[in-house]
C-alpha cells in the first residue's frame, strides 16, 4: 500500500461518504454542509492528480461561492423545518435502482476496457502553460471568452429574476 | 502509482449518487446540491484522463475551468429561480409546481 | 559555526536519518517528519498570536487616552505580559453553554473549523530564505482560497446558534466578505504579474526593491481590502462590540469563543506577514544570505510594523454602515482594481524588464502615482458636485 494509494482511499471515503449523505439527509442545511465537505474531499483528488490549481480553484469556485449561495438560497426559502413535508418523492425506489443499474453499467465498461494510460510526467510549469493555453489565439481563447460572456449573461440575469418587484 | 480504473469508479459511484438525488428528493436546492455532485464527478473524469494519457498539453485543467465556469453560471441562475419561485408560489417543492399540468 | 546558521534546513534530514535508522521504510519516515514539521509550524500563530494580543491591547489603550492592562500584582507579570494566559485559563474555565434549539453539531463544528483554517494559511508563508512549511506553486492562490473557505464557518456559526440577530449579522458577514474578495484577488493579480509566479517564495525573491515602491496603489488596495475581508474596523460591523455585541458569535461562551477570538487574530496577524511578504519584501534584509534565521526576524518585524497601522486603524476611524461598506467597494475599489490591473500590464508590457533593472520598477511607479492621482481628482470633482448638490437643496428647501 503505497502511501499515494492510502491517500486516495481516505479522500475517496470522504467524497463518497458525504456524497451519499448529501442525498439523504432530511434536513437541507446539514445536506448542504455535507456538500461543502464533499467539494473539500474532491479538492484532495486534484492534488493526487497533480492539478494543484483545479485544487485551489475547486475550493474557491466551490466552496467560497457556489456554496454560500446555496446556503443563501436554503436560508431565504425556509420550509424545511416543517415535518409534514417528505423528503423523497414517491419514486425514490426507482430512482435508487437506475442510480445503481447506471453505476454497475458504467463500472463494469471501465474494468472491461483496456485504457491507454500511459503515465508520462507532468511538467513543472503546467500552470504557465495553462495561462498561456487560455490565451493563445490557436488555442482555448475563444472558449474563454465566451464563458466570460456566459458568466457575465449569468449574474445579469440571476439580479434581474431574483430582484424585488 | 494509482491505477486509472479507481479515479473512473470513483467518478462513476459520485456520479450516480447525483443522479440519486436528483431523481428522488423533492426540494428544488436539494436537487441542485444533485446537479452539483454530477458536475464535480464529471470534472474528476476529465482531469483523470488529462493527467493518465497526455499531462504535457494543457486543454484537460482548461476544460475541467470551463465546467466551472458553467456549473457556476448554472448555479446561480437556478438558484435566483428557485428564490423567484419561492417569493410566487411559496413552496421550493418541484412536484407542487404544476400549474402548467394537464 | 556552519551547522548552526542553517540549522532549521539541517534538523529535517537528521531526524529523517534517526527515523531510519530505527526501521521505518522510506515514505512512512518522510510522512512523520513532515508530520512533526506541520505540528511546530502551527505553533508559530499561536505564539505570535498570543503577545500580538496584549501589544494590541496596550496600544488601543494608549490611543484612546487610558493605560489597559497593567501590572496590578505579581500574577500577570511585568506589563501584563501574560494577561492573554489568565484570560485563556479563565475562559477554559468557563460553563460552556449551548442554546437549547440550536443544532448541536453544527453549533460545535464551527469554530473548530475557524481555527484550523486560520492556521492552515501559515502552510505556504515563507519564514526565512529556504524555510517555509511547504513551497506550493500556487502559494498566494490558496492562500486566498482558504480564505473564502472561512466563510462557510461563519455561516455554520450564525445558522447553529438558532438567534436571529446571529444569524442577521452571520448574513451580513459574508456578503461583506464576498464583496471585497474583488479587489482583493485583483490587487494580487497585479503583483502576480509583475513578480511572475504564484509561489510566494518567489514573490520575495522578486523584490530586489519592495513592491510597496513599485507599485503603491496595490498595496494599499490590498491592505484595505484585507481589512474588510479580516473584519477589523472600520469594516467592524461583522462584531461591533457596541451595537450588535459580538454579531455572530454571540451565543458562543467559554473556549468556543476563546476559538474565535483566536481565530480572528491569527487572520489579523497572517494578513499583516502576507501584506510584508508581498509588498514589502518577506524575509529579506541584510546579512540574510550568510544566517537565513535573521530572515525570520526580518519578517517578523515587518509584519509588526503593518500589524501596527492594523491596530492605528482599529483605534481611530469610525465604524462604516453596512450600505456604505458595499457602496465603497463597487463603485470605487473594483473599478480602481480593475483599472490597476489593466495599467499593469500595459505598462509591464511596454517597458519590458530586459529594458535595464529600474525602468520598469520606475516605469511602474510613475504609472502608479498618475493612477492615484487621477483618483484623487476624481474624487474632489466627485465632492465638489455632491456639496453642491446639497447646498442647491438646501436653498430650495429653506424659503418654504
Amino acid at each position: 500500500m503505497t502511501l499515494q494509494q492510502v491517500l486516495f482511499i481516505i479522500f475517496g471515503i470522504i467524497t463518497l461518504g458525504a456524497a451519499l449523505a448529501v442525498v439523504t439527509r432530511r434536513n437541507v442545511f446539514h445536506a448542504a454542509l455535507f456538500l461543502i465537505l464533499a467539494f473539500f474531499g474532491v479538492a484532495g483528488l486534484y492534488v493526487l492528480l497533480e492539478a494543484p490549481f483545479l485544487a485551489a480553484a475547486q475550493l474557491f469556485i466551490y466552496v467560497g461561492g457556489i456554496s454560500i449561495l446555496i446556503i443563501f438560497a436554503i436560508m431565504l426559502t425556509r420550509d424545511m423545518m416543517n415535518p409534514n413535508v417528505a423528503g423523497y418523492n414517491r419514486q425514490w425506489w426507482l430512482a435508487a435502482l437506475v442510480a445503481v443499474a447506471l453505476c454497475g453499467m458504467m463500472g463494469w465498461v471501465v474494468l472491461n476496457h483496456n485504457w491507454p494510460a500511459t503515465p508520462g510526467d507532468v511538467p513543472p510549469e503546467s500552470i504557465i502553460n495553462l495561462g498561456k493555453a487560455l490565451v493563445d489565439p490557436a488555442g482555448l481563447v475563444l472558449p474563454f471568452e465566451v464563458a466570460s460572456v456566459l458568466l457575465l449573461v449569468a449574474l445579469i440575469g440571476a439580479v434581474t429574476i431574483a430582484r424585488e418587484r | 502509482m494509482i491505477p486509472l480504473e479507481w479515479y473512473l469508479l470513483l467518478a462513476a459511484a459520485l456520479f450516480c449518487m447525483g443522479l440519486y438525488g436528483v431523481l428522488s428528493r423533492r426540494n428544488g436546492v436539494a436537487i441542485l446540491m444533485g446537479v452539483e455532485l454530477m458536475l464535480n464527478a464529471v470534472n474528476i473524469n476529465l482531469v483523470a484522463f488529462w493527467r493518465y494519457t497526455e499531462p504535457a498539453a494543457a486543454t484537460g485543467q482548461a476544460f475541467a475551468l470551463f465546467v466551472y465556469a458553467v456549473a457556476a453560471a448554472e448555479a446561480a441562475v437556478g438558484l435566483a429561480l428557485i428564490i423567484a419561485l419561492w417569493r410566487t408560489r411559496n413552496t421550493v417543492v418541484l412536484e407542487e409546481i404544476d400549474l402548467l399540468k394537464g | 559555526m556552519e551547522p548552526f546558521n542553517d540549522f532549521i534546513s539541517n534538523i529535517s534530514p537528521w531526524l529523517q536519518g534517526l527515523l531510519e535508522g530505527i526501521g521505518l521504510p522510506d515514505v512512512w519516515a518522510r510522512v512523520v517528519v513532515l508530520g512533526i514539521g506541520g505540528f511546530a509550524l502551527a505553533f508559530v500563530p499561536l505564539i505570535a498570536v498570543i503577545f500580538l494580543i496584549w501589544a494590541a491591547r496596550k496600544l488601543i489603550a494608549r490611543m484612546q487616552d487610558r493605560i489597559g492592562p497593567n501590572n496590578s500584582g505579581p500574577y500577570p507579570g511585568p506589563y501584563a505580559l501574560f494577561q492573554t494566559f489568565a484570560d485563556a485559563i479563565k475562559m477554559l474555565t468557563k460553563e460552556d453553554v449551548i442554546p437549547a434549539a440550536a443544532d448541536r453539531w453544527v453549533f460545535n463544528i464551527a469554530p473548530i473549523v475557524i481555527l484550523t483554517i486560520a492556521v492552515l494559511i501559515w502552510a505556504v508563508i515563507p519564514l526565512g530564505k529556504d524555510i517555509t512549511g511547504s513551497d506550493l506553486n500556487i502559494g498566494i492562490f490558496y492562500v486566498l482560497a482558504l480564505g473564502s473557505g472561512s466563510m462557510v464557518s461563519l455561516l455554520m456559526a450564525g445558522w447553529g446558534s438558532d438567534n436571529k440577530y446571529a444569524l442577521l449579522g452571520a448574513l451580513r458577514a459574508v456578503a461583506n466578505m464576498i464583496s471585497y474578495e474583488v479587489p482583493q484577488i485583483l490587487s494580487v493579480i497585479a503583483v502576480v504579474m509583475v513578480a511572475g509566479s504564484l509561489s510566494m517564495q518567489e514573490i520575495t525573491k522578486a523584490q530586489n526593491v519592495p513592491f510597496i515602491f513599485v507599485m503603491p496603489v496595490t498595496a494599499l488596495l490590498f491592505f484595505v481590502s484585507s481589512l474588510a475581508e479580516a473584519g477589523r474596523q472600520p469594516y467592524d460591523l461583522m462584531e461591533a462590540d457596541s451595537e450588535i455585541v459580538a454579531g455572530y458569535f454571540v451565543e458562543y461562551s467559554g473556549m468556543k469563543f476563546g476559538q474565535f477570538y483566536l481565530s480572528e487574530f491569527m487572520n489579523n496577524f497572517a494578513i499583516s506577514v502576507i501584506t510584508a511578504t508581498l509588498f514589502l519584501g518577506g524575509w529579506q534584509g541584510p546579512f540574510v544570505d550568510s544566517v537565513p534565521i535573521l530572515g525570520s526576524l526580518w519578517l517578523l518585524l515587518k509584519s509588526c510594523l503593518v500589524f501596527f497601522v492594523l491596530l492605528w486603524c482599529w483605534g481611530t476611524l469610525p465604524r462604516l454602515r453596512i450600505d456604505q461598506m458595499l457602496n465603497f467597494n463597487w463603485k470605487f475599489l473594483t473599478p480602481v482594481a480593475l483599472v490597476n490591473v489593466c495599467i499593469v500590464a500595459l505598462v509591464g508590457k511596454a517597458v519590458p524588464s530586459s529594458a535595464g533593472p529600474w525602468m520598469q520598477k520606475s516605469a511602474l511607479l510613475g504609472a502608479n502615482i498618475l493612477l492615484a492621482l487621477a483618483v484623487l481628482g476624481a474624487l474632489v470633482v466627485a465632492g465638489r458636485q455632491a456639496r453642491r448638490r446639497d447646498v442647491s437643496g438646501q436653498q430650495e428647501a429653506s424659503p418654504a
